[in-house]
């Protein structure tokens, strides 16, 4: 896509300056700390809070007018979310913008970790509707905070433990705890198991921004990342085994099912939808030149 | 202030700094600063895109004053004691004792630790001896693909030995950010631990 015309009267990126030194202050601090959740002033968008603000002002305090931007939203480009966090950033910037995750300096990411291998010129930012990751056993912000001073994981381990003695595995699917650097437990947002091992030791700089919650933490690249697993209970990604892309016949990405309404019929596709689309016009060149 | 762009040189100067912050020991060069104070040029593009109201500073040493009327004017950043400081300004060749009572944070908020902005005579990629006076520098974490080394010259070893009690206790510490006179940039994030020789 061209370089938009950039919409007036607003400053560049939307945020006003001083508010974006804030961002950029306590994003700084958010890399020395991996994993530790650094509280920010969360200002006011033209987007509701829980509708990726956090990522947004993250964006907003990074973006240049060199910098090629990509949104999605649980992998795909054209979906609402991801189109109108697209649009206003790229009407207040003029910046270009691109579906293709091997172009993009700047990502910006509701749930997923795109397919393709990221490098370490790019950025990827995450959206996240709830940074606690202790919040699942200490409703208290003062109580899990002390509990993150303290390095004290041990409710969370036995929330693990019984879901195992409950249901003979651990039961959370996306939001899949993390240990940083071996000090902090991390939330890694809703992204699926299968994305939750390319945390660790990246080459990517991974940030996270909360809005309605005000917290920003980050995981800086070749940074260790754990799952949290017992020795006899390891941590596992979904499993496609037999299941392929009904798109571009893709066996190892992460799929969306889809049911037919009418005949109850099963379907997969490829939840990152410039990936597919990339393979599938690969696929495509491929059968015309042979 | 034609020499520096609020919006513009702020956002290049931070990308430059969160990418040396994120790999500890890479160096940065900054440039596009012509026509800016030439005594503290690049300290001085550093604290334009940090400091604001909101932040306090300190510059402990003799010599600062120009820099300090220049960052309470253009920043409206106070000055505070070291201790105080969510930014201490040093130059790196002389010891600074001063350094030892800069904020650490605490548990609960461990951001709250102070940033070190350190001034030093060049900082060279990798282990490299000009003329003997260089301190060759060896950063491991998060961050460091294995060991990372570079070299800084006019960095004295007391404020080194200083910066390494500070962070003895991670979470707990102090970010540096190292500046040359000829614009590199490099920084130590608490989380890295360091060798020297």
């Amino acid at each position: 896509m061209l370089k938009k015309k950039i919409q007036s009267g607003y400053n560049f990126a939307f945020l006003d300056e001083q508010s974006k030194k804030e961002i950029r202050r306590r994003t700084l601090k958010a890399v020395a700390i991996p994993g530790y959740q650094v509280p920010f002033a969360s200002r006011e968008l033209p987007i509701a809070r829980g509708w990726g603000t956090g990522g947004l002002q993250l964006t907003m305090s990074l973006i240049g007018p060199d910098d090629i931007l990509k949104v999605i939203d649980q992998g795909s480009d054209d979906v609402v979310n991801a189109v109108n966090i697209r649009k206003l950033l790229a009407q207040t910037t003029g910046v270009r913008t691109t579906e293709d995750t091997r172009e993009a300096t700047l990502i910006q990411t509701r749930h997923r970790i795109p397919e393709e291998p990221l490098e370490d010129w790019q950025i990827l930012v995450f959206q996240v509707p709830y940074p606690e990751p202790l919040r699942r056993v200490e409703p208290s912000e003062v109580k899990t905070r002390e509990m993150h001073a303290e390095a004290d994981y041990s409710r969370l381990w036995v929330y693990l433990y019984e879901d195992i003695v409950r249901w003979g595995e651990i039961t959370i699917g996306a939001q899949y705890p993390v240990m940083v650097n071996g000090r902090y437990v991390m939330d890694p947002s809703p992204v699926p198991r299968w994305d939750v091992p390319r945390l660790n030791m990246a080459e990517t700089l991974y940030l996270f921004g909360a809005g309605r919650e005000k917290r920003i933490y980050a995981v800086p690249p070749h940074t260790r990342v754990e799952s949290l697993q017992f020795s006899d209970y390891p941590f596992q990604v979904e499993d496609f085994t037999g299941k392929q892309c009904d798109l571009c016949g893709s066996t190892d990405a992460y799929l969306d099912e889809i049911i037919d309404d009418v005949t109850g019929a099963r379907r997969y596709t490829c939840s990152d939808t410039a990936y597919c689309a990339k393979r599938r016009q690969l696929k495509e060149e491929a059968g015309k030149n042979a | 202030m034609s020499w520096f762009d609020p919006v513009y040189s702020s956002q290049r100067l931070f990308r430059q700094l969160l990418d040396c912050m994120a790999r500890p020991g890479k160096i940065a060069e900054l440039r596009g600063f012509e026509g800016g104070p030439r005594d503290f040029l690049y300290v001085g593009a550093l604290a334009l895109t940090l400091l604001d109201g909101e932040t306090t500073f300190a510059a402990p040493e003799p010599g600062w004053e120009e820099f300090v009327s220049f960052c309470k004017f253009y920043t409206g950043s106070r000055l505070v004691a070291p201790e105080q400081a969510d930014f201490v300004f040093i130059s790196g060749v002389q010891p600074v004792p001063e350094l030892r009572q800069v904020c650490r944070g605490n548990l609960l908020f461990p951001d709250q630790g102070a940033t070190v902005i350190c001034c030093v005579n060049a900082i060279y990629p990798g282990a490299f001896q000009p003329a003997g006076e260089g301190i060759v520098l060896r950063l491991r974490g998060p961050g460091v693909p294995g060991e990372q080394e570079l070299t800084v010259a006019g960095l004295a070893r007391e404020n080194l030995a200083c910066l390494e009690e500070l962070n003895s206790e991670f979470p707990l510490g102090v970010d540096t950010i190292l500046v040359s006179l000829q614009g590199q940039l490099a920084c130590i994030p608490r989380s890295s631990t360091m060798t020297w020789s």
